[in-house]
């Protein structure tokens, strides 16, 4: 069957709280329709993957690692997970778990995006994983600065599954660019399927320096007319305020997964 | 070409459902679907016990940074779950209509077959896919 994508809603409902986030997004893959989401977040945190076990001790390697492109005065407070559910949360970044795969990942600084849609479709001809990524991978690494590019070889995500940070993790589907000559990853993509329905969830690290929000949704603009070509239509205008049905559908599942403690700490 | 046996029934989001002797149903994923989804790395099943519901989740399955929803071909209660997968998932790649299953499930009716496709219409979706 071949679904033609009418019509994307670009949604951008200004910084949140992590659950709320990843809430969001569980509620934007079962909704119908495309969607393209600009995540932004009222705090750093970290994200983790569905099926990662929650890291045992603060001291360790499992910590994500701090990546080049995050600034220093970004990471300057502590920076570790709570390690207890009577762990003072303002001294440690906060954590929420996402319904995609994938390893942890290091918010605050980084551009994150959510892409949600039927599946299969004109887009994903089928729903091979890993084709669905790269394919991905290489319209965001099209756009991005010269000297982005996808990482291509030999997929090498279950031999580092244990790597606790996304950004230590190989993967085809990875952005990376050559720094001092050594490839560092630069962006990455975990995704998730549903009857009828795909979650990307893409967190892309451009450089410590602000930017408008203007500047990230006409990035995403760009991304989308060049994912889309000519067969699809883009909404005109930003969404920037929830539906009352996903608001309520976004609160009841942080009330119920996103936000406890048995989601999170697997 | 996928392999298609073809004394089992199908659904179409690559579920297989298999009928024993004493009427159990075991159920797991085609081949198809496994050599699609690549490299595994975990998987989550239900315990005995539990219901599945005909085209409802029951699981969910990791690989290359993806997570896949798992569909039950067939409505019931759960009896066994192939708690060695939670180990390793290298049978569902390697043996999916064998090794591989998934869940042994008592069916919540006898006419669960009806709503699946035969072998035949099963093999003709992967044709036209």
């Amino acid at each position: 069957m071949i679904l033609k994508p009418a019509k994307i809603h670009l949604l951008d409902p200004g910084p949140l709280d992590p659950a709320s986030n990843m809430a969001l997004d569980e509620v934007l893959l079962e909704s119908e329709g495309w969607w393209l989401r600009l995540t932004r977040w009222d705090r750093p945190c970290v994200t983790l993957g569905r099926f990662q076990s929650w890291p045992q001790n603060s001291s360790d390697e499992s910590f994500p690692q701090i990546h080049p492109f995050i600034s220093s005065q970004f990471v300057s407070a502590t920076h570790t997970f709570p390690t207890s559910s009577s762990s003072d949360e303002t001294e440690s970044l906060p954590a929420v778990r996402r319904v995609t795969g994938g390893g942890s990942i290091l918010h605050g600084e980084d551009l994150t995006i959510a892409i949600a849609g039927p599946c299969p479709s004109p887009l994903f001809p089928d729903r091979s994983p890993g084709k669905v990524a790269t394919q991905i991978s290489q319209v965001l690494g099209g756009l991005l600065s010269p000297g982005i590019h996808t990482r291509g070889g030999e997929d090498r995500e279950k031999e580092m599954v244990d790597v606790v940070d996304c950004f230590q993790r190989r993967s085809p589907s990875d952005l990376v660019m050559e720094i001092d000559g050594e490839t560092v990853k630069a962006g990455g993509l975990a995704l998730a399927f549903r009857p009828g329905r795909v979650l990307i969830e893409g967190s892309l690290h451009r450089g410590p320096a602000s930017r408008p929000v203007e500047e990230d949704r006409s990035w995403m603009e760009l991304l989308m007319q060049e994912w889309l070509g000519t067969e699809g239509e883009m909404a005109e205008k930003w969404q920037t305020d929830l539906e009352d049905e996903q608001a309520d559908r976004v609160f009841e599942a942080v009330e119920n997964r996103f936000g406890t403690v048995e989601w999170n700490r697997r | 070409m996928s392999e298609v046996p073809a004394d089992r029934f199908y659904l179409s989001s690559h579920e297989w459902a298999q009928e024993g002797d004493d009427g159990v149903v075991t159920i797991g994923i085609t081949e198809f679907a496994a050599s699609e989804l690549g490299e595994l790395v975990y998987i989550e099943l239900p315990g005995e016990g539990e219901d599945v519901q005909f085209e409802q989740q029951f699981g969910e399955i990791e690989s290359v940074k993806a997570v896949s929803a798992l569909n039950s071909p067939i409505s019931g209660q759960v009896i066994e779950s192939n708690a060695s997968l939670l180990d390793s998932q290298e049978p569902i790649t390697d043996s999916p209509f064998d090794e591989g299953w998934m869940l042994k499930i008592k069916p919540a009716d006898d006419s669960w077959k009806d709503q699946l496709m035969n072998p035949a219409d099963y093999e003709s979706q992967l044709n036209n896919s």
